[in-house]
């Protein structure tokens, strides 16, 4: 440090530096997760169709978490309109399969494009805004999409619902809506599909790119990041992966309605990407299988279940109960974990160091 | 070099620059000086392709960059610090670095300059994997001024790399940056402590609210009775 006088430096650090950061960070678990879609994949053995039906929507809302996760972990884009690509994806899932008579295999692809493409067409006028400014103008995107549903009779059969949607069908089998272990399977390789994705993108110039602009956008720029460019395209891929969810969604539910696609959905899918851990992948993914397994758990049927023996009338089960606990479970996340369950590790360390100099 | 001819840039309806005219060759240190909200940093931004509502003449190597997206013209070999450290701060010494390179792909030459930066600053050499966002200060301004050399530019930049630095930290900053320079970069130095910019620069100009107000060689502007009184404090 000292100038002037030779420098009192004791030794010289070491001259060679090292390839790659000597820090170790939690890499993708390649293995961990074999086993765990493994696992998952045992399920329609050992449990029942209702089990397997929740795992269905365990494994259906991990995708679209993972999804918004690009835009609210990787990015750093608040968006509180994500159901509105989901939604999208599912009518026109609904429209190709039952109107143009386009089997599901090639409407899941072509929804999941339609997706994409709404993600370009919202993205490219709206990605200047910054922080509140863009979350508002996502609110707005997503209420836009039920007024259309809701209105567009002729399209969309409006408030009735779109009924009796397709179902897929594989060597000529048709998928079972009451034994859904075809569907099962199906959710569950586009989750394991989903979630190679994301390692892939994670770790690439993609990622690298985004988590940059996440940081500071103006140092991104100056290290020659195209913000326009990579933040639209991470909108794009986000909204194609709600538009593969939902095209899913309208196959396995069979009907659609304007009620699935409400402001409620997206903050519920957002919850699941803040209380595993923004950017995380494994946190994002437990988020959702927790915020299901609570959803499932705190139904009032469900609770009458635990509830009824202990000699509570079921008249005293409050029927939305779950939004009183997920509150809750929020602002004790915000206490005591921040970061997530699962915290992206360098999201972790940055808060741990705000809280030791707190203290 | 870069010229910039009878350039204007606002925010919004407030005109900053009204037509500044200046030469920054490329092979020297080239040291800007003015108050606050004299233009300074804006001139950067405009050059660097941050700030969009400009107008007038700018040209590098005799090719015109003014208006074209700011990857380009890094890619043209002018790269910008900006004003304040912004590292990324979640990220280790290693990544932000990293991340200078994102338009180049030889990795060997990256590789090289990754190790001549270690040796520019050898504290960051001990700090290789901290997250940049628990580092000094000063190590905060170095990881800044490393990942633009990352960029292998022709013509570095830089805002303001002495704020709020203690003044050992800057003298030693301020002589890793002749260094830089005897490597063959240029280097536009923005400044408020305008002695010490002055002193390792070559030439310089004086901007007072958005106009050039004085220019020429540094010896002659440290000398300059109105430069004394007005930035070097009599």
């Amino acid at each position: 440090m000292g100038p002037g006088a030779p420098s009192p430096e004791p030794v010289a650090p070491s001259p060679e530096p090292v390839a790659r950061s000597p820090v170790p960070r939690v890499r993708s678990l390649p293995w961990a997760w074999v086993a765990f879609v493994a696992l998952a994949a045992c399920v329609p053995f050992v449990g029942s169709s209702y089990v397997v039906g929740v795992a269905i929507y365990a494994l259906l809302f991990s995708i679209l978490a993972l999804g918004l996760n690009i835009m609210t972990g990787f990015c750093g884009l608040l968006d509180l309109g994500y159901v509105g690509f989901y939604g999208i994806g599912a009518y026109a899932a609904a429209v190709f399969m039952n109107n143009f008579d386009v089997s599901f295999w090639l409407a899941l692809p072509l929804a999941g494009a339609l997706g994409a493409l709404s993600g370009v067409l919202l993205g490219v006028p709206t990605l200047r805004l910054t922080g509140d400014y863009f979350a508002i103008v996502t609110f707005g995107f997503s209420e836009l999409v039920i007024l259309v549903t809701r209105n567009w009779t002729s399209v969309t059969h409006g408030a009735r619902g779109f009924p009796d949607i397709h179902k897929p069908s594989l060597f000529g089998h048709e998928f079972l809506r009451y034994s859904p272990t075809a569907f099962f399977y199906l959710v569950l390789a586009l989750f394991a599909l989903t979630v190679f994705v994301m390692y892939r993108i994670e770790d690439s110039r993609l990622g690298r790119a985004w988590f940059a602009i996440r940081e500071d956008e103006i140092a991104a720029e100056s290290c020659g990041i195209n913000l326009m460019g990579y933040k639209t395209l991470g909108f794009a891929i986000a909204a194609g992966i709600g538009g593969l969810g939902g095209a899913f969604y309208a196959s396995f539910s069979g009907t659609l309605h304007w009620t699935a696609f409400t402001f409620s959905e997206s903050v519920l899918i957002l919850c699941m990407v803040v209380m595993g851990g923004l950017g995380s992948i494994p946190g994002v993914v437990l988020g959702s299988c927790l915020l299901v397994a609570l959803q499932e758990g705190l139904r009032p049927q469900n609770l009458a279940f635990v509830l009824s023996p202990l000699g509570v009338p079921a008249s005293a089960i409050p029927g939305e109960l779950r939004w009183i606990v997920y509150g809750a479970l929020l602002i004790l996340m915000m206490r005591w974990r921040p970061a997530g369950l699962w915290p992206q590790s360098s999201v972790a360390a940055e808060l741990s160091e705000e809280a030791d100099e707190a203290e | 070099m870069l010229r910039i001819e009878g350039l204007k840039a606002s925010y919004g309806h407030l005109e900053v620059l009204h037509g500044v005219s200046l030469e920054v060759p490329g092979d020297r240190i080239t040291c800007l000086i003015g108050a606050n909200g004299a233009g300074k940093s804006t001139l950067l931004k405009t050059i660097s392709g941050l700030l969009r509502h400009v107008q007038g003449g700018v040209s590098w190597e005799d090719v015109p960059i003014l208006h074209r997206p700011a990857p380009w013209i890094v890619g043209r070999g002018i790269v910008h610090v900006p004003e304040g450290r912004r590292i990324f701060p979640r990220m280790t010494v290693d990544e932000n670095l990293a991340l200078g390179a994102f338009l180049r792909n030889d990795a060997d030459g990256i590789a090289r300059d990754r190790k001549r930066c270690f040796e520019l600053f050898p504290r960051l050499a001990e700090r290789i994997g901290q997250v940049a966002g628990t580092l000094s200060g000063g190590e905060q301004q170095m990881v800044a001024i490393a990942r633009g050399l990352m960029a292998r530019p022709k013509l570095l930049l830089l805002d303001e790399p002495s704020l709020g630095l203690a003044p050992l930290l800057v003298t030693e900053i301020f002589r890793t940056l002749e260094q830089i320079h005897s490597e063959g970069v240029g280097i536009l130095l923005v400044e408020q402590n305008a002695f010490a910019a002055l002193s390792i620069a070559h030439q310089g100009y004086v901007l007072e609210t958005g106009r050039v107000a004085l220019g020429g060689q540094a010896r002659d502007l440290l000398a300059d009775e109105r430069v004394r009184a007005a930035y070097l404090g009599g």
